[in-house]
């Protein structure tokens, strides 16, 4: 059995990337998810102790990710609701240009305007590449409302995209 | 080969691709010059594993304000006491009346001492006494023998 360290830095100091990624899409501003990641590693190394006991150490530490988050959004802004969608640049046009110009800025807006569960469902699964099974523990969603909030989540990607397709390329 | 990533790609809106498929459009269209609007949403995508949150584990921000501010507050707080002492003499009494308070509640402790004092004396006083007595009473006795 490899000791508590150990399990620490081989199943969870691996992911702090993808856990920073997810806090942000959360959060939305790279500090507060810079200090939603370590505040989050300081609780899983004092619970460092269950890691042995448990199955899969990353989803469980990406749900402490979660939640904290969730926490620091509620506490944080209580005038904006979790699921609240904000629109994504101003027109079709702006769209365009965007996309070809700033192409992260824009998956960055185009995510920020899905729902808080579609939201997380797509980053766990496109940007993480997680299988659904993981997705549902982490979520602590149904496999059939992973499935669900990832399509709905790419439809409505595929419309934007489409959009800008008519504009003109 | 452009008609199975059509096919992948329409599977993919479905939502019905699986992990390996859906690396293999990234893959793909990250390593061709495709310039469709899709083509850039899989480019953004691979994009997006690149976003680090370039940790030095960092003390948080307050922290340095919070030393900065505790340092003034000491300096402050230094000067300030270091001036009061300067200014004032700690025995320094300026009401007559108070003075004169003092200087009797002074002089009844060292009084009070003193009549302790006395009494100790008293004891010391019994004790020659007594050892007096009992000397005579020696001297008697020799004489006697």
């Amino acid at each position: 059995m490899r000791t508590p360290a150990n399990m620490f830095n081989q199943t969870i100091l691996p992911h702090t990337d993808s856990f920073y990624r997810f806090a942000l899409s959360i959060v939305k501003e790279p500090e507060v998810a810079k200090d939603v990641l370590q505040d989050c590693l300081a609780k899983i190394w004092k619970k460092r102790e269950a890691l042995n006991d448990i199955d899969n150490p990353q989803a469980w530490a990406f749900r402490i990710v979660r939640n904290h988050s969730l926490d620091v959004v509620r506490s944080s802004k209580p005038q904006l609701e979790i699921s609240e969608t904000r629109p994504i640049a101003g027109s079709d046009g702006a769209d365009f240009d965007l996309l070809y110009n700033d192409r992260r800025k824009w998956l960055d807006l185009t995510i920020s305007a899905l729902t808080e569960k579609q939201r997380q469902v797509y980053m766990l699964r496109e940007v993480e590449e997680m299988s659904y099974q993981e997705i549902s523990e982490i979520t602590e969603l149904s496999l059939s409302d992973v499935k669900v909030n990832l399509h709905r989540a790419r439809l409505s990607i595929k419309s934007k995209l489409e959009k800008i397709d008519n504009h003109g390329v | 080969m452009a008609s199975d990533i059509k096919k992948l790609l329409e599977k993919y809106w479905a939502g019905e691709t699986t992990v390996q498929e859906e690396q293999l459009l990234k893959q793909h269209f990250n390593e061709s010059h495709n310039i469709s609007p899709a083509g850039q949403y899989f480019k953004s995508l691979n994009e997006f594993k690149e976003l680090k949150p370039n940790l030095s584990f960092k003390q948080r921000n307050y922290s340095r304000f919070t030393v900065a501010a505790s340092i003034a507050i000491g300096i402050i707080v230094a000067v300030f006491v270091f001036r009061d002492a300067q200014s004032k003499d700690a025995f320094l009494v300026e009401d007559p009346q108070e003075a004169l308070e003092i200087t009797r509640n002074a002089l009844m402790m060292v009084s009070s001492s003193l009549n302790e004092g006395g009494n100790y004396s008293l004891q010391l006083k019994k004790f020659d006494d007594t050892k007096q007595i009992l000397k005579n009473k020696e001297i008697k006795d020799e004489k006697i023998d």
